[in-house]
């Protein structure tokens, strides 16, 4: 595969699943139902 | 007292349930590889921050504010809007009367897997052994397998609602899991055949020139819109069922993000499988590229028949990945719909349920199930993307943003929130999602009647035209009629 695939992979994994995370870690302090 | 999620895990499953369905697996991969590669994923993040995510919270905060399915909620937030709830509640009827029939091929499919039954020939087995395909403007005869696989279907979805939202959550939780690990599955499979590398490169090698070019841009709003369920009031009702103080925004980021991702890993198992089957046929990935119908039920099947060991296994993995996807989106359909009657109205919420599976079961077996089913299934769901959802999300954004103040939601949102969310909202709400929507809604308009669509008889189009009319005119007049 080219570089810029490469590239777009990780541009790719970064927002979604990165994003997902930090979004899962914020979730995670709150208690309760919420 | 109103119904409420078992957990906040519930809902973000049941709303990711919403939102992930057919199109995740067989549209995404399919748009991308067309619309630049690698490069469209630019414009569609894009998309996602500025009309997605905004739309999506949205949806959430009026659900959880009004505490009301679309009907009831558009009332509350002013009553003379009531029919733009009553407008998505239609359209979502119209969807939820086609969609268990794919959900039944997908079933058919999944016993044809187990002795590839569609031979060496899947093209010809879908058209003309499976389907029996007339012409339009003949139904012809109903498909005995279409038939009992729709009852199952059906049988499954009234299953999944009829003991409330709490138990609807835990099944959907179950089923997204399910999910997960099937698609884990056909990666895993589809990244260890040989070739699968050529098919990734066809799926992520961006062609960054195509971004000049406005309709790349277009489908990538269209995607993002169409993929995570918006104005269909699916995410209204889901959310009106949240417990006070509950959150919206990272909610909404979750749900989202969560959506996205799946089409993205999706992705992957098709174009590796594509890539196999290009390698084998000694073809480009671009002669076997196909999205949609074609990419299910003929070039997949292609490929599983040629896999080196346990095709049978993986053709059935992958129908009842298709087959959960079908479902877990089919319930989200059929719930806004019963519970609008049973806010508005005072109905028996079980009641409506029963009547509108049973009445959904009766047309789809009288239309969608026959040998004409499938282009009359092809066109309404046409019709109802185009016209009626781009239609109910511009307008929805036009209520809030406009007759409604944004900045008042914004604060209440915030209130709740575990992520703040500043001006920037404001803005998607009031120009950036209404112009794209307004655009994407004024060009399909003028492509219809200028040129059609799939080459379908223009009387074909007016009675798609006709539906929309038809259930425009419904919603105001059920405006109309004396509140609960």
């Amino acid at each position: 595969m080219p570089v810029s695939a490469w590239i777009m992979l990780g541009i790719g994994i970064l927002i979604l699943y990165g994003g997902l995370i930090i979004c899962l870690l914020i979730a995670s302090k709150r208690r309760g139902h919420a | 007292m109103r119904e409420r999620w078992g957990s906040r895990l519930a809902f973000i499953m049941a709303s990711l349930g919403c939102a992930v369905g057919l199109g995740n697996i067989w549209r995404f991969p399919y748009m991308c590889y067309t619309n630049g590669g690698g490069a469209f994923l630019i414009p569609y993040f894009i998309a996602l921050l500025t009309a997605g995510i905004p739309l999506m919270i949205l949806e959430f905060a009026v659900g959880r504010k009004t505490q009301g399915s679309p009907p009831l909620a558009y009332y509350k937030v002013n009553p003379k809007t009531e029919w733009l709830g009553w407008f998505a509640n239609f359209g979502v009827m119209l969807i939820f009367f086609y969609y268990p029939v794919i959900m039944a091929w997908c079933l058919d499919y999944l016993f044809y897997s187990i002795k590839l039954q569609w031979g060496a020939d899947p093209e010809n087995f879908f058209n003309w052994s499976f389907l029996r395909k007339t012409h339009p403007l003949i139904l012809g005869g109903l498909r005995p397998q279409v038939f009992i696989a729709l009852i199952i279907s059906w049988g499954l979805i009234y299953l999944s609602l009829f003991k409330g939202i709490k138990r609807l959550g835990q099944i959907v939780t179950y089923l997204m899991v399910v999910m997960w690990i099937l698609i884990t599955i056909m990666v895993i499979r589809g990244l260890t055949l040989r070739g699968s590398i050529e098919g990734l490169k066809f799926y992520l090698t961006p062609r960054f020139s195509v971004l000049k070019d406005p309709k790349v841009w277009l489908a990538a709003y269209g995607q993002i819109f169409f993929t995570l369920s918006l104005a269909m009031g699916s995410m209204i009702v889901y959310s009106s069922y949240l417990p006070e103080r509950s959150d919206i925004t990272n909610n909404a980021f979750i749900v989202s993000l969560g959506n996205c991702g799946f089409s993205f890993f999706a992705g992957f198992a098709v174009f590796s499988t594509l890539g196999y089957l290009a390698t084998l046929r000694g073809c480009e990935v671009k002669d076997v590229v196909s999205g949609g119908f074609g990419l299910a039920f003929v070039t997949y099947p292609s490929a599983i028949s040629k896999l080196p060991f346990g095709a049978p296994v993986f053709g059935v993995l992958f129908f009842l990945l298709l087959f959960i996807a079908g479902l877990t989106s089919a319930v989200s359909q059929v719930e806004p719909f019963t519970a609008g009657f049973s806010d508005r109205f005072g109905y028996n919420k079980n009641k409506v349920l029963a009547l509108a599976c049973g009445s959904a079961f009766l047309i789809a077996s009288a239309v969608f199930s026959r040998q004409g089913g499938f282009y009359w299934l092809d066109i309404i769901d046409y019709f109802v993307c185009f016209f009626v959802i781009t239609l109910v999300g511009l307008i929805e954004c036009i209520v809030i943003g406009y007759v409604s103040k944004p900045s008042e939601w914004r604060k209440y949102i915030n209130e709740v929130s575990e992520i703040k969310i500043g001006v920037w909202w404001d803005i998607c709400i009031k120009i950036i999602t209404p112009v794209i929507l307004g655009v994407l809604f004024i060009l399909q308009v003028i492509n219809t009647i200028k040129n059609g669509y799939g080459g379908y008889p223009s009387s074909c189009l007016w009675v798609g035209f006709g539906v929309v009319c038809a259930i425009l005119i419904a919603s105001f007049l059920l405006m109309r009629v004396r509140r609960a």
